[in-house]
């Protein structure tokens, strides 16, 4: 493949997300590089460093196990039993996704105080993550050929054997991927850790930049932080590429079998219910609750400015579309090479752009501090500077919407319009942007919501004087003030649902379908 | 003795019967073909002898193990059956052995209990035991299909049109493997297709099921001959009509009097040939003329039409005896006709000589 020939510009501009998504993971390793190796032992080997180490370790496992068994559950309540109502169930079970866990966690302490420390943080991040197993097994369960359950009856296995002997197997690669996408999101999770005085390797990093200002000694623990996240990205990636090794295509199929839960649909139904109550109605209810108290009956009384609110929603709303446009168009070119132009090159940009999923925010800011006060003062601070870090975070979401959408845009129908007499630009104009406009549209929101709810690099990275409703969020429910929060959860939360509402219609039912 | 009785077997959807009524029985080491358009309630009637569904009336015995009828429902599991689904339905996340050897008891699946046995069996070297499925033809995949629904031994196959994915080549290879692999083992079968060829060269028995009824149940020659009516004679294969009149001496056409099976009473009757029965014979009484020509290889299929009456024909020749278009020719029937009412439905006492 080597006498490939890309078009150059193209690859220049696709190649310009994977050069920003090396920059702060080689930043990283480089302030990382700045101790020896006896000061790096000295500093990593502390008992603090182990005692976050099981921290986040616990954490994450605890969650991935918690969200696989109550993913695979809910998914085979939804999909393959005669559960009434399973529409609206199947709505109610990826709305959690769009309660970001430092909103959920504001409203679980504001509840009670008791809510810290290890139970506290598991509750709150299985469930904002649990939808992620929930969505591929979902989707997997819907996707399997009925005729396999059925050969596996008929040659003798119960209903439970042929779960596990059957089922279970085919659900393995959906199963692991969400899981390990779980793992992604509580290792680089900071908010909901911090509020709920939970201490892993992202809030001891934070604290310790805040304490020092210096970004060696957090660069250290990041390069840890990064390993571990780099490692699920790995796994997940392996994963994936069994899944669609096992994947033939055969066509239309007939509906499952659905099975009839009989006596069990009152327990079955009850912990449904009581699933939506813990991850949307306590965090929804909590908000509701503090918007119609005064101010001073919380812990610490403050009240809400006007202004600042509608400060903060401007900029909010501001930088969620300012972070899409960017992040959309550094994935366009990329996702045009990797649908038209496939080989080994636009592979290695790809793979580049996927690591950034495995940068924490934390990390990605603090890399970009360092720039900013290393090379680019007049960055330092800047809109710019806050949104490329948003690009940085947010490309592989963008990228993957993108790319679909392009390979939806069959090159067939680009030639047709060709052959018809359309110029390249006409054919852009009038053939492929209208055929993946859905898609990219879908990546756009994507970003949006993603950025609205972003608080680790908003924290760090915003211009002074900027305040966001996560931002707020975070100011005050870490000085205990829930009732000046409130607004600014409440807002948070409809823009994130209502946006993740405009996903679901851009990318068609489909969107609950596949895979996220 | 009979391993599957079926008896008024009634299934409906929401307020649309499906199936009607049915009687079926399966002779013991036979293979039925259940033949039928798309929707004509086969795939569903397997589904209730597989368990899969549940009927809303009358009775499926398996063996002398009743295990559908009212108050009675015995889970798939426990029916002992053989199933081969549409498109084979391999575990994609197992071996071809780990398939075959899937609904044995734990220490026989370890052994690999007969998997070269049943490998050679359908057909495929021993060389494919540890492959995965998505590594197999389409064929190959229907073949460990029928592996591992024989592997248990049951007294009763299923077979839910396990060709319909394959290719022409393939699939007349697959169907001998199939055959002679369920012959050998000596089970009862019953195969579901809407494939006329295929029901007709595979079946000891041919039962046809027309919009949820069963419309008849004969031996595959039979069916061919003497269809129970026009639309079943159109469906088995290609059909010639021609209006006659019955005469005690046999049917007479506009291409003569022609021998008819059995005694039947005079009157306006419709008369089945097939094209395979007519030959074209130049003996200066020209009867029809050659109007177009189908080429299909071997054969070639002649539109005729005949000069007394206008009727329109057609006629199956050898590929090197393709007369010029236009050329006029005198016909000949070879063998005796079928007669049908003018309703389309097959008369009485015609098919003795082939059901005795």
């Amino acid at each position: 493949m080597s006498g490939r020939r890309y078009p150059p510009a193209l690859v220049a501009f696709a190649a310009i997300g994977a050069v920003l998504v090396l920059v702060p993971l080689l930043l990283t390793l480089r302030d990382a590089s700045q101790f020896s190796l006896a000061e790096a032992q000295e500093v990593l080997l502390r008992p603090l460093v182990g005692k976050l180490l099981f921290n986040t370790l616990t954490i994450t496992l605890g969650a991935m196990l918690v969200c696989a068994v109550v993913g695979t559950l809910t998914a085979w309540f939804v999909e393959r039993t005669q559960l009434p109502g399973r529409r609206i169930w199947s709505v109610l079970v990826v709305v959690p996704l769009a309660i970001p866990p430092f909103v959920s966690s504001y409203a679980w302490v504001s509840l009670s105080q008791n809510l810290q420390d290890y139970l506290g943080a598991l509750l709150v991040v299985s469930s904002s993550y649990y939808p992620l197993v929930y969505l591929p097994v979902a989707a997997a369960l819907r996707g399997m050929d009925p005729a396999l359950e059925e050969t596996a009856r008929s040659l003798g296995l119960g209903r439970w054997s042929a779960f596990v002997r059957v089922v279970l197997p085919q659900l393995r690669p959906a199963l692991l991927g969400g899981s390990l996408l779980v793992a992604l999101g509580v290792l680089a999770e900071f908010g909901a850790f911090a509020l709920l005085r939970f201490r892993t390797f992202t809030t001891e990093i934070y604290a310790e930049y805040r304490t020092s200002f210096d970004s060696s000694g957090a660069a250290l623990l990041a390069c840890v932080l990064i390993g571990l996240c780099l490692l699920c990205v790995l796994a997940e990636h392996r994963v994936r590429g069994q899944g669609r090794y096992f994947k033939v295509d055969r066509g239309t199929r007939r509906a499952p079998v659905r099975y009839a839960l009989g006596r069990y649909v009152v327990p079955v139904k009850l912990f449904l219910a009581a699933l939506v109550a813990i991850t949307i109605l306590v965090p929804l209810g909590m908000i509701v609750y503090w918007l119609t108290q005064e101010g001073a009956a919380a812990v610490t009384p403050a009240d809400v400015s006007p202004a600042l609110l509608w400060q903060a929603t401007s900029s909010s709303l501001e930088l969620g579309l300012l972070a899409a446009a960017l992040t959309t168009l550094l994935a366009i070119p990329l996702g045009y090479l990797l649908a038209r132009h496939p080989g080994r090159l636009p592979t290695v940009l790809e793979r580049v752009v996927y690591l950034a999923q495995g940068l924490p925010g934390l990390v990605v800011a603090l890399a970009l501090v360092t720039v900013g006060i290393g090379f680019m003062q007049m960055l330092y601070q800047s809109t710019l500077m806050l949104v490329v870090g948003y690009a940085i975070l947010f490309l592989p979401l963008a990228l993957v919407g993108v790319r679909a959408a392009f390979v939806q845009a069959q090159p067939r129908l680009e030639e047709s319009a060709r052959a018809l007499g359309l110029s390249p630009l006409a054919t852009w104009l009038r053939v492929i942007l209208p055929l993946a406009a859905p898609g990219i549209g879908a990546a756009a929101t994507l970003v949006f919501v993603s950025t609205v709810t972003e608080l680790t690099a908003t924290l760090l990275l915003s211009p002074i004087g900027t305040q966001t409703l996560a931002t707020q969020v975070w100011a005050d429910t870490s000085t205990l003030a829930f009732a000046a929060a409130a607004p600014y959860a409440a807002l948070l939360a409809g823009l994130s649902l209502v946006s993740t509402w405009v996903l679901m219609s851009l990318l068609g039912r489909s969107a609950i379908r596949a895979p996220v | 003795m009979a391993a599957l009785h079926i008896a008024g077997l009634t299934k409906r959807f929401g307020a649309r019967t499906v199936l009607d009524d049915i009687h079926l029985q399966l002779p013991a080491g036979t293979l039925t073909a259940i033949l039928g358009p798309s929707g004509g309630g086969k795939t569903t009637l397997l589904r209730l002898i597989c368990g899969f569904e549940r009927a809303d009336g009358g009775e499926i015995r398996i063996g002398d193990t009743p295990v559908s009828a009212p108050g009675v429902f015995v889970p798939t599991e426990r029916r002992h059956i053989g199933y081969v689904a549409q498109e084979g339905a391999l575990f994609p996340h197992l071996t071809v052995a780990q398939n075959i050897v899937f609904g044995l008891p734990r220490q026989q699946r370890a052994a690999r209990h007969r998997v070269p046995e049943l490998l050679a069996l359908v057909g495929l070297s021993a060389t494919f035991a540890d492959r995965l499925p998505h590594q197999l033809s389409g064929g190959e995949q229907q073949r460990v299909a029928l592996a591992r629904a024989l592997a248990p031994s049951p007294a009763l196959v299923l077979l839910d049109e396990p060709f319909s994915a394959l290719d022409a080549g393939l699939r007349a290879d697959t169907r001998q493997a199939v055959s002679a692999a369920l012959a050998a083992t000596g089970a009862t079968a019953l195969l579901v297709t809407h494939d006329q060829a295929e029901a007709l060269s595979m079946g000891h028995q041919v039962a046809v099921l027309w919009g949820g009824k069963m419309a008849q149940i004969s031996t595959p020659q039979a069916l061919y001959r003497y269809p129970q009516s026009q639309a079943i004679a159109e469906f088995v294969g290609k059909a010639v009509w021609l209006d006659a009149l019955l005469e005690p001496a046999g049917a007479r056409t506009a291409l003569g009097l022609l021998p008819v099976q059995g005694t039947q009473t005079a009157g306006p009757a419709r008369v089945l040939l097939r094209p395979e029965q007519i030959r074209l014979v130049t003996n200066g009484h020209d009867m029809a003329s050659v109007r177009g020509i189908e080429y299909l290889g071997a054969h070639a299929a002649l539109s005729l039409v005949l000069h007394q009456t206008g009727e329109a024909l057609s006629v199956l020749v050898n590929a090197q005896d393709i007369p010029q278009p236009g050329s006029r020719f005198a016909l000949k029937v070879e063998g005796p006709v079928t007669v049908f009412d003018q309703a389309g439905q097959l008369l009485a006492n015609q098919d003795s000589a082939l059901a005795a």
